[in-house]
């Protein structure tokens, strides 16, 4: 379908480079391009003296640019491989249990902490919570994935209910640790469950990117095995794939990455089922192409998502994740009714 | 060569084959037949290797199916299934592609491109290449699920031999395609390729098989080495349709009359 796969990839890292100046520069503070470019070059300086503009950008605004970025790349990613891996467009881990897992096992961290040994206090912030995160994520995707599957194979219907079923004992759990915790925290665990990129700082970016950047390039190298997926599992293994052992490495890799992303900014939904949508549409579903183009369109679109979270109600700020779920439900609800009708066609096995 | 040594296969206490012994030849084409249910499209997953057999051992040229990992398996043989469902738009050369994934890691060679560009013109798709594969009626998709398999063994030599099965490869073809896959398949043959086919078609497989093999309730019934010499009576039994057997002196096969 696609001529020009390179010119495609050209085409969104520079749009992606546009967002991202333009989220920097819009805000409470603005920032100009001199700005952004004079404080740069401090940085490098051993003494680095900022003014007030460059010290926003530097502190505040460029660590949650990048991150909302890499975040909206992750969740887009995320949505490929779950898709490719479950054979339907329906899937992202907001829906199989992924995000909410992950959110239950980092609002246990943020309620539980005080009661750790001190020094696992010590490594709490920035590292208990994604690893719990992961954990919790972790074991709601085994949980929707394993009961989903009957004898043979997993049917969408299955998965989508079981999801339904394990979000909301994830929800559960994590409503009543915020109706056990301290104001402060509770507060903490609702203002996270709606997803917001207001705490990030360099620590949480310098994470995530060295969490990504292997693990996109792993699930790279499975494009090819996940393009022969789609003909079936049985198939897939007549072309050498390791079906099994593929499923189990994308989903650990996957959810490594969604988890790390969940814990620092909370549940954002939806991200990782327009993406790849809106992708496939222009670029067809050879997944090597899809994957890296749908990061980088979901860095896109988180980012300028995230200004519009930022401005809107200026000078207060709307939770990010609300956005996504006010543009995501109606593509959502319009993919189903697209795909129920593809599905009278052809079964899923 | 493939051997089948005394196979069973049991799933859910369901004996679903029982004792099966055949030998098909290197560089042959063989041809399963039965009645539906009767246990032809198991045979033919076991011997691909798809799962393993309850009892019994299957030899595919020397090595045992059950030991050979998916990647060398997938080196050594194509599979037609009967149906394809593609949950996203591929375009029908990424499909066809797929045929020689077992050969490379991350981008194919010109000499893969070679090959896949062949295959597709071997069963008339190439002028899809770039179409939507899900925009493609039923036939149109067999053919070009054909064109992939195809291109999985296409590179077969005698130091590489290669083996291709299809389950109901012509189901959905008009009588065009359905001859030019059965000559493809027949011409694979001197090309160092031992193909095995699941037919219905009676006179389809007299005219182009070397071997018949007939499976009847999840036993091989008779195995024809020689399928002109067939007898209604057999076919009676395998079917249970009374037919007549016309030979005909222009051809060298004869030709299989139904009278139900």
């Amino acid at each position: 379908m696609q001529h020009f796969p390179k010119l495609y990839l050209f085409v969104l890292w520079v749009l992606l480079i546009v967002t991202l100046i333009m989220a920097i520069a819009l805000g409470a503070v603005p920032i100009s391009l001199h700005e952004m470019y004079s404080a740069i070059i401090q940085t490098f300086k051993a003494n680095a003296i900022f003014n007030m503009h460059e010290a926003v950008f530097i502190d505040i605004r460029l660590p949650r640019v990048l991150l909302c970025a890499i975040t909206g790349g992750i969740l887009a990613a995320s949505g490929v491989m779950m898709q490719g891996l479950f054979r339907n467009p329906i899937v992202e881990p907001g829906l199989i249990g992924t995000s909410s897992g992950a959110a239950f096992g980092a609002s246990f961290i943020f309620v539980l902490a005080t009661k750790l040994p001190d020094w696992l206090q010590q490594l709490s912030g920035i590292f208990l919570v994604p690893v719990f995160a992961f954990l919790g994520g972790v074991l709601a995707t085994v949980l929707v994935y394993t009961l989903a599957k009957s004898a043979k194979n997993v049917s969408v219907t299955n998965l989508l209910l079981i999801g339904i079923a394990i979000n909301a004992i994830a929800l559960s759990g994590t409503g009543f640790l915020s109706f056990i915790s301290r104001d402060p925290q509770a507060r903490s665990i609702t203002f996270w469950n709606l997803g917001s990129f207001a705490g990030a700082n360099w620590l949480q970016v310098r994470v995530t990117a060295i969490v990504t950047l292997p693990v996109m390039l792993l699930l790279m190298g499975y494009t090819n095995q996940l393009n022969a997926l789609m003909l079936g599992d049985k198939e897939a293994g007549f072309l050498g794939v390791h079906t099994e052992r593929l499923k189990w490495q994308i989903l650990l890799l996957n959810t490594a990455m969604v988890a790390v992303a969940t814990a620092f900014v909370g549940v954002i939904a939806f991200v990782g089922l327009i993406v790849p949508h809106i992708m496939r549409l222009f670029l067809g579903g050879n997944n090597r192409l899809l994957l890296p183009a749908s990061f980088l369109c979901g860095a896109i679109l988180l980012t300028v998502g995230d200004i519009a979270a930022r401005l809107l109600i200026a000078p207060g700020e709307i939770p990010i994740g609300i956005i996504t779920s006010l543009v995501g439900a109606p593509v959502f609800i319009l993919l189903l009714k697209k795909t129920q009708l593809l599905q009278k066609g052809g079964d899923y096995d | 060569m493939i051997e089948v040594n005394n196979v069973s296969y049991v799933i859910q206490k369901k004996q679903i084959l029982q004792n099966i012994n055949l030998t098909i030849p290197q560089n042959s084409f063989a041809v399963i037949m039965g009645a539906n249910g009767a246990g032809k499209s198991t045979l033919l997953q076991l011997m691909a290797g798809s799962f393993a057999p309850t009892s019994g051992k299957i030899m595919i040229g020397g090595d045992d199916v059950a030991v050979l990992s998916p990647e060398k398996l997938s080196k050594r043989r194509a599979v037609l299934s009967q149906k394809y469902h593609l949950p996203f738009a591929l375009t029908v050369q990424e499909v066809v592609m797929m045929g020689r994934y077992p050969f490379f890691k991350n981008t194919p060679g010109i000499i893969y491109e070679t090959i896949v560009t062949e295959a597709m013109q071997a069963m008339d798709v190439f002028q899809f290449a770039q179409t939507n594969y899900q925009q493609l009626s039923g036939g149109e998709a067999q053919k070009v699920q054909m064109s992939r398999v195809l291109a999985q063994i296409l590179d077969a030599s005698a130091q590489q031999k290669k083996y291709l099965f299809l389950d109901e490869p012509v189901s959905q073809l008009d009588i065009k395609f359905q001859y030019q896959l059965m000559h493809i398949a027949k011409s694979l043959t001197r090309r160092h390729v031992t193909v095995l086919a699941i037919l219905h078609d009676i006179n389809l497989a007299l005219q182009f098989a070397d071997s018949l093999h007939f499976i009847k309730n999840g036993m091989l019934y008779q195995s024809l080495h020689h399928p002109a010499e067939i007898d209604i009576e057999l076919i009676h039994q395998i079917f249970g349709v009374p037919a007549i057997k016309i030979k005909n002196s222009e051809t060298n096969f004869p030709f299989i009359y139904f009278q139900p």
